[in-house]
């Protein structure tokens, strides 16, 4: 299992990582924004799951869902961020997000989340 | 121009529900409210005895206005640490980013529970000062909420006017 784990705030990587050691995914690729994250996604092999914050400097997570979709990947993506607004929830879901996450939120929530988008997942 | 009551109150409770709803969600603390200045009281003493961390969010739209949380640097690697288990006997970069995602979240949460207002945040920012106070200008009336947690304090400022 591989994910990759987009978001400017260190602190923030280091919480949802922990998330998913807890569900025993060792396997987490981070960028601290969009650029960085296209760059480590390359062609998307291997990557089974996209965990993304909205607001980042150089390009978004809107952008990124975007991209991503725009190049034919499937593969889940969660948004992870304070942004609540209707018409930008909106945005993201047309986007392509599978899910939203509204920050703060705690652990059961974001592992309830990983585990409706990845059903298939059995750790260890 | 003399701020509406109900405004007031309306951000001032969704500050009060959003940074319960961070710590208890984030690192399971309840937080205790000490004290709920009003337009009479004074600012609170600068605290000598210890540096400290204050994050700075403005916001604008229909309520136009500022909000800070000041901690101690204790409090900080505290919060850091609970939040992310992160070992520190001083203020170290993640620290301070610790504390921005605080003031971060907290205001995302204010933005959420104020929806019909139409408010624009600003980026945190995180200042430190070995003593400090925060002052406004006479046009502002500030209020000051007063929060403990584990065995330390940390003081909210709201500072707005509706437009």
């Amino acid at each position: 299992m591989k994910v990759l784990l987009v978001d400017d705030s260190g602190v923030m990587r280091k919480i949802i990582a922990r998330a998913l050691h807890a569900l025993w995914i060792e396997n987490v690729v981070e960028a601290a924004d969009g650029v960085e994250a296209i760059a480590a996604f390359g062609d998307g092999e291997g990557f089974d799951l996209i965990l993304t914050d909205w607001n980042m400097p150089n390009m978004n997570g809107l952008e990124l869902v975007t991209a991503i979709r725009g190049a034919g990947h499937r593969l889940p993506i969660i948004m992870v961020t304070t942004e609540t607004e209707k018409g930008q929830v909106l945005k993201a879901i047309q986007a392509g997000i599978n899910d939203y996450l509204v920050k703060p939120f705690d652990q059961e929530t974001l592992i309830a989340k990983l585990e409706k988008a990845l059903p298939n997942y059995q750790p260890g | 121009m003399t701020l509406c009551i109900d405004t007031e109150k309306l951000v001032r409770d969704a500050v009060d529900l959003s940074i319960r709803e961070v710590f208890s969600m984030m690192i399971g603390e309840e937080l205790s409210q000490n004290v709920v200045d009003g337009h009479d009281s004074l600012p609170p003493s600068p605290n000598k005895a210890e540096p400290s961390m204050t994050v700075l969010l403005g916001f604008t739209g229909d309520i136009q206005g500022s909000l800070s949380l000041s901690l101690s640097e204790h409090a900080a690697i505290h919060w850091t640490h609970a939040l992310i288990d992160h070992e520190t006997e001083e203020v170290d970069q993640t620290v301070i980013d610790a504390v921005g995602e605080l003031g971060n979240m907290v205001v995302g949460g204010v933005k959420r529970r104020l929806a019909g207002s139409n408010l624009t945040m600003s980026l945190p920012t995180v200042i430190r000062a070995s003593e400090s106070s925060l002052v406004f200008p006479t046009s502002i009336v500030p209020i000051y909420i007063r929060y403990g947690f584990a065995r330390h304090q940390m003081t909210f400022v709201i500072a707005i006017r509706s437009l």
